[in-house]
């Protein structure tokens, strides 16, 4: 009797004991996501983080965010352009000339509070992420080198293991989801006869008076590179530049890292220098790893923005979303509409989207359709190259066809070499869009999901696979694609034809009489009129309706509808056994190619 | 070796081409005033304008001149600019840049001159000019009496195309004056501007161009009438001259061969054919039903008389109509018809499947996919200069918006500047505001989208335009009625108080109901609903409360719950709760238990409550019956309605014959599209009024109740009961046709496709494309948007081909000569 007393009163200490000594021995801290770095991409990470309620933690070897700037660019210029009256009031489409914002809820934090300069001082920028993390409240460790990292297996985890970081006290952090933002640290070796007299860009001096009267060889013909000669120029014999390819001057290829006045990174063996990561920033080794930020860039490098805040601010964003949904089962954002709107949703992101007009050919909008196309989702910002697992990894049906909408040079257009001022690069009438060479919005019409397959295997300098149709929306000069008809009705039309209705609005009155005179209703009635939502016409609007009836396939506003199934606009637009369109033939053969 | 050949002749095509090429050729001529006389020929005409260098208001002329060159070239006209220089003097120089104008001379004499102002656009030009020169070919005439003069004066001799047009200047006078040059000296062509002499000839629809063919030549007797044959389609040059010739084409043609195998000159042009099958025995009577049906089909479709005796083939017995579709391939129909009006319709309901030939590839005349066709797109573009009062409505930005709706009641309407539909309703938006200037509590703003996305956003606007009410301790409402000025309104007035209105006496709720309470708001809602609730019945209370919030700005609601809610309740033999019903415009009132309490239900009960048992049917409450589902009654009425009609369908409606039908009427003079419903249903338009069944939602048929009988309530359940039996036809089925994309794209896949076959797309010569696009042609117009995309001058080939028809009138060999001398 007293001894099963005992007992129970022994138990209870050592499982205490136990718990107790437990964490400080063998389980670390355990976060769900970690991010290695404060700077740009890393604080960027940490705000979509922290908005979502996320648990997190930011690791930053310095005492300071954004410590690369307090050393880069050496000559303290940033190359990243600060344009601070874009005379558009659009704050989405002022981050099309805003390169060094990141994005937040914040307007206080937009970097043209911060500098007035066109190329702004680095300074400026320790300051701006300083405030940013500050501002915002970041979780950030600083002072915090991570020395190793390790994987340990266990099958409870997300990904089937854990991260394991330690730092250079010894301290231990295990972590769920492991993300990079630690930028590019280690240059390029070069091993040549003499390769002991270099002097690497990330030590060299900045004094011109350190290379009077020498003669100066240059290896690359980077940013850095001209940086560096324009820096020596009125002190040295002569400056020698040599790299593995020609001069690349930005405006020529439209990549932000060709020398445009000064650059940040050196070298250009890519191969070396750019980890290996998947499309969707992932790492293709360790499921988990995601690479932010500069050190992202491989996936756009050479094409697009990614490797620059302008850039990369998206790209975190979207691995933020494709984060929320793998792990939280948070759908990627999307905004449902009826079909009735699907001109203008497109219309809208190509005038003002900053994101697609960064990263062009890497980020695009999806569109996907609803049943009988009544309504689509709209998906903003999707890593194009794995469209194809577009419904795992965002949590959205494509059962009902796609469209694609994304940014593109003309193919003729960029590239070294080429002249981009030939004379007749611009193209201005709307049969000849697809010849577009500045950058201009493509929109692809897939009736299904691309595999895997048709994505890898795609065409030859293509950024997706070929699709049942195509549009392009010719280019602008000032980027504004709204004019009625060389823009907006184009567009229109192909919509109609992918989807095969009519995407016209009319007044009330014409729903009216189609609602009296015919057993269907167009899109616009149905989802509008016949709920009570017509629009009625003012006068002076009813006055141009009479006078518009010169218009060829006015029909249906006729001056009667005997008149008008006579007429032979109105029988396309009846839907009449007319032979089909030529996109509807030309879909169909597609089909058969393919 | 024969590969060398074809490509020797590409080779030549190519060459041709581009000689042919030659822009100048079709730009402006710029001359001095001397140079310009010297050029001058005898007989040749010749438009010139004299302006002063660099006069900045000319531009816009300049520009439509430009564009008058080419199709004034086609009439031999030649076109200039003439420069006036100090140096040379020319009294066709004006004195100041202002009063610069036109001239249009015939060999070196003057014709006419135009104020530039006159000339405003290419059609204009090109109207005005020809006008000028056939001057004796088109009579232009003020008023009947000229009209009947022309008309006597020509009978047996010549006939006449009468035409009317809204003004001197515009497209269809151009199309009129066209024609006139190629057939003015086979018909006597008379026009009008005068509406009044339109409406003498009884014509409908005046406010459009009309053009009539006075067949006066077949006219022996002076006492009789010329027959007239109105011409339907739109006024373009192509369709005045299909119209032309059909006009000429024999009236009616005896045929003894296969149908299927007979062609005549309506099948070119894209009408269908009818022969009327007659024997030998009934051969005169046949011939007189023919002549009829022929000149009821004039200009519709060709009409045969088919002997049947002498017939190879057979046809089948009973078959006395043989109908033949324009379009190839398709195999003739065999019909029984009985009845002439039959044979009129059966062609009405079957014409014109497939647009004519010559449209396909003509890019003036055929539908054009550049064109705009939405109606609301096109009508928003053409008023874009037109200045609204916006400074009625205050314009919201990113600073301001918050602050503002925060402050005082507002309105916002969410638009974006580019997109039409948004601009459209800004208008409707615009009235309101000129409408309640000063009056409203209200303040009504505005938000473009297009530059403050972001405030959009955050408001939860994704799509436009929207508008949303902000009231202050208030969640923002969207207003959900229709986008025009009169239901907007409503909301905004009835939004003045808040719902449900709480009603504290019975002398305050009997007040309420008489309509006395809110005397200036019951103008917006003509019905007024009161919830009757026993103080206890809290959840029930509450749930009205939110169907009345739900309702607010549509309805006025109001809420009774006193001690004494008894007193009420017993007077309107209601049993608690309920809804009391206060229809003002009638004076009644009545009452609704409430037996089922959800929020939603309540706003359903009140909604259907809303409905009239015999509405007049409008534009804005169509939608309110139509989802009823059930098929329409409609009287439709020119004026306001027979009250004796009103009462016969009251009755019936009260002894339930109506049920399952939901009565109507429709006055003409408030909705004048009915007419042309009307004309969708009926052929020819029965006199008014007119009664007919539309079953909407299964099957599209349309009853016409017989118009030779009253309207009364013993015919009306007659006809009823024949319906259900299923023993009535109908008049017309209405088409069932889906809505198809209106025109085709361009297809830049497989244009991007092509330049990628031929490897290089920058270097080659433009005129290298047109072998291509011939190519193209040949395979079956697979890429119509390739055609499109080929350089101007194939265009021109092809207008050309179009031209040909000029060549009736001797005309053309201008052109023959002219591309003679262009290839060489």
């Amino acid at each position: 009797m007293g001894l099963s007393a005992a007992a129970p009163l022994w138990g209870p200490p050592g499982l205490l004991l136990a718990i107790a000594l437990h964490p400080a021995l063998s389980v670390p801290p355990r976060r769900d996501y970690c991010v290695l770095g404060a700077g740009p991409a890393g604080l960027q990470m940490a705000y979509f983080l922290q908005r979502a309620g996320r648990d997190y933690e930011v690791f930053e070897r310095a005492p300071r965010p954004g410590s690369f700037f307090t050393r880069y660019p050496r000559h303290r210029k940033l190359i990243s352009i600060n344009k601070r009256y874009t005379g558009k009031a659009n704050a989405e489409f002022n981050l099309r000339h805003d390169w060094n914002s990141l994005l937040s809820h914040d307007r206080r934090l937009l970097f043209r509070h911060y500098s007035r300069a066109y190329f702004p001082d680095a300074r400026d920028m320790v300051r701006y992420l300083g405030d940013f993390a500050d501002t915002l409240g970041l979780r950030v460790q600083y002072n915090t080198t991570i020395a190793h990292v390790t994987l340990d297996k266990d099958r409870r985890a997300w990904n089937g293991h854990y991260f394991i970081l330690t730092d250079q006290k010894g301290q231990v952090h295990q972590c769920s989801v492991l993300l990079v933002a630690t930028g590019l640290s280690v240059p390029n070796q070069v091993d040549f006869p003499g390769s002991e007299n270099v002097e690497g860009y990330e030590s060299v001096s900045i004094d011109p008076e350190d290379f009077i009267g020498q003669n100066v060889l240059i290896l690359g013909r980077g940013n850095s590179a001209f940086e560096t000669a324009e820096n020596i120029l009125g002190v040295t014999n002569f400056i020698h530049m040599l790299s593995r390819s020609r001069v690349r001057l930005s405006w020529a290829t439209h990549y932000v890292g060709d020398l445009r006045s000064l650059r940040l990174n050196s070298g250009n063996a890519f191969g070396k220098k750019y980890p290996l990561i998947r499309a969707s920033y992932e790492s293709k080794g360790s499921r988990g790893l995601f690479i932010l930020g500069t050190a992202s860039h491989s996936v756009d490098y050479r094409k697009s923005a990614g490797g620059f805040i302008h850039g990369f601010r998206y790209t975190v964003r979207a691995v933020h979303r494709l984060l929320e949904h793998r792990h939280h089962s948070v759908a990627w954002p999307a905004t449902e509409l009826p079909i009735t709107q699907l001109t203008s949703s497109i219309v809208r992101r190509v005038n003002e989207a900053s994101g697609l007009y960064q990263m062009f050919g890497v980020l695009a909008d999806v569109i996907l359709l609803k049943e009988n196309a009544m309504a689509f989702e709209y998906l903003e910002e999707f890593p194009i190259q794995m469209l194809a697992q577009l419904e795992t990894l965002t949590g959205r049906k494509a059962r009902h066809g796609l469209f694609v909408i994304n940014m593109e040079y003309g193919r003729n257009f960029s590239g070294p070499d080429k002249d981009v001022f030939f004379d007749d690069r611009s193209v201005g009438h709307t049969e000849d869009a697809w010849q577009s060479n500045f950058l201009h919005p493509v929109i692809y019409y897939y009736r299904y999901l691309p595999t895997e397959q048709e994505v890898r295997f795609r065409p030859a300098h293509w950024p997706l696979p070929r699709p049942t149709a195509i549009h392009h929306i010719v280019e602008d000069f000032l980027t504004d694609w709204t004019a009625p008809i060389g823009h907006i009705l184009p567009l229109r039309r192909f919509l109609e034809n992918c989807l095969d209705t009519d995407l016209r609005s009319f007044y009330a009155e014409s729903c009216f009489l189609f609602a009296l005179t015919r057993q269907k209703l167009p899109p616009f009635c149905q989802q509008g009129y016949l709920r009570m939502q017509g629009l009625v016409s003012t006068e002076s609007l009813r006055q141009h309706r009479v006078e518009s009836r010169l218009l060829r396939d006015d029909a249906p506003m006729g001056r009667d509808l005997e008149d008008s199934s006579q007429h032979p606009g109105d029988q396309e637009l009846l839907g009449a056994p007319l032979a089909p369109g030529p996109l509807a033939q030309s879909l169909d053969s597609n089909k058969e190619e393919l | 070796m024969s590969s060398g050949f074809s490509v020797f002749r590409v080779g030549i095509s190519f060459v041709i081409m581009c000689s042919f090429y030659m822009p100048t050729v079709d730009s402006l001529l710029e001359l001095s005033p001397q140079k310009y006389f010297s050029t001058l020929q005898p007989g040749k005409a010749s438009l010139a304008y004299f302006c002063q260098a660099d006069s900045p208001r000319t531009s816009v002329f300049l520009e439509e001149l430009n564009e008058a060159v080419r199709p004034l070239q086609d009439y031999g006209i030649s076109v200039a600019k003439v420069n006036c220089v100090k140096e040379e003097i020319s009294r066709y120089c004006g004195k100041e840049k202002d009063l610069m104008k036109a001239y249009l001379f015939k060999g070196n004499i003057l014709l006419r001159e135009f104020p530039t102002d006159t000339l405003f656009d290419v059609n204009a030009i090109v109207a005005h000019v020809l006008f000028a020169l056939l001057f004796n070919e088109v009579k232009y005439i003020t008023n009947l009496e000229d009209l009947q003069n022309i008309e006597n004066a020509l009978k047996g001799k010549a006939n006449i195309i009468f035409s009317y047009v809204r003004a001197i200047g515009i497209p269809e006078h151009r199309a009129v004056m066209e024609a006139a040059f190629v057939y003015g000296t086979t018909y006597q062509f008379v026009l009008t501007t005068e509406i009044a002499l339109l409406e003498s000839l009884g014509s409908e629809d005046v406010e459009y161009a009309h053009l009539y063919f006075f067949h006066c030549k077949l006219v022996l007797d002076l006492t009789q009438q010329c027959r007239r044959t109105l011409m339907e389609q739109p006024l373009t040059t192509l369709n005045i001259h299909l119209f032309i010739k059909t006009m000429k084409a024999p009236l009616l043609t005896e045929v003894a061969e296969d149908p299927q195998q007979v062609s005549t000159v309506h099948l070119q042009l894209g009408l269908p054919l009818v022969f009327i099958v007659s024997q030998q025995a009934t051969y005169e009577a046949d011939r007189r039903t023919a002549e009829w049906v022929a000149w009821r089909l004039l200009g519709k479709a060709g009409v045969l008389l088919l002997l049947r005796d002498s017939l190879e083939v057979n046809i089948p017995q009973h078959a006395n109509v043989v109908f033949k579709r324009a379009e190839k391939g398709v195999p003739v129909e065999f019909l029984v018809l009985h009845d002439v009006d039959l044979i009129i319709s059966h062609v009405e309901h079957n014409t014109h499947i497939e647009e004519i030939q010559e449209d396909e590839d003509d890019d003036m005349e055929g539908p054009d996919i550049d064109v705009q066709d939405d109606e609301v797109a096109e009508t928003v573009f053409r008023d874009r200069k037109r200045k609204l009062p916006l400074e009625l409505t205050v314009e919201l930005t990113e600073e301001t918006f918050n602050a503002t709706v925060m402050a005082s009641d507002s309105i916002v309407l969410f638009y974006a500047g580019w997109q039409a539909v948004s601009m459209a309703f800004l208008q409707s938006y615009v009235d309101v505001a000129v409408k309640l200037k000063g009056t409203s509590t209200m303040l009504l703003t505005r938000i473009n989208c297009a530059d403050w996305s972001d405030v959009c956003t955050k408001q939860n606007v994704t799509e436009f335009p929207i508008l949303k009410m902000y009231k202050k301790g208030e969640n923002p409402v969207s207003y959900a009625g229709m986008l025009g000025t009169k239901d907007l309104l409503k909301f905004i007035q009835l939004n003045r108080i808040s719902y449900p209105v709480n009603i504290t006496s019975i002398q305050e709720a009997e007040e309420y109901l008489s309509g006395e309470l809110y005397k200036d708001l019951i103008s917006y809602s003509s019905v007024s609903v009161l919830g009757l609730f026993s103080p206890t019945m809290t959840t029930a209370k509450e749930d009205f409360s939110e169907a009345g919030n739900d309702l607010k700005g549509y309805v006025i609601t109001g809420i009774y719950s006193e001690e004494d809610v008894l007193l009420l309740s017993n007077k309107y033999a209601a049993s608690l709760p309920a809804l009391l019903l206060a229809r003002h415009t009638e004076g009644k009132i009545e009452s609704i238990p409430l037996a089922i309490t959800r929020a939603e239900d309540i706003v359903q009960i009140v909604t259907d409550a809303l409905l009239e048992m015999f509405p007049e049917i409008t534009v804005e409450n169509l939608p309110s019956y139509f989802r009823l589902q059930k098929p329409l009654l409609i009287l439709f009425s020119d004026g306001s309605i027979n009250p004796q009609y009103k009462k016969a369908i009251l009755t019936l409606v009260k002894q339930k014959y109506l049920d399952s039908l939901t009565p109507c009427w429709l006055n003409l003079k408030n909705t004048p599209v009915g007419r042309r419903i009307l004309r969708a249903y009926f052929d020819p338009l029965p006199p008014l009024p007119v009664l007919v069944l539309v079953n909407l939602h299964s099957g599209g048929q349309v009853f016409a109740f017989p118009s030779d009988q009253a309207i009364i309530e013993e015919n009306l359940v007659l006809w009823l009961k024949k319906l259900e039996a299923g023993l009535e036809n109908h008049i017309t089925i209405l088409p069932a046709q889906e809505w198809k994309p209106p025109l085709p794209a361009y297809d830049f896949l497989s244009m991007m496709d092509a330049a990628t076959s031929q490897h290089s797309t920058r270097k080659i010569p433009k005129c290298m494309k047109e072998t291509d696009v011939q190519e193209n042609d040949k395979e079956q117009h697979e890429d119509k948007s390739a055609v499109r995309k080929e350089p101007i001058e194939t265009l021109r080939i092809k207008h050309w081909n179009r031209s040909n028809w000029f060549k009736e009138a001797e005309k053309s060999f201008r052109h023959d000569k002219e591309l003679c001398s262009k290839v060489n």
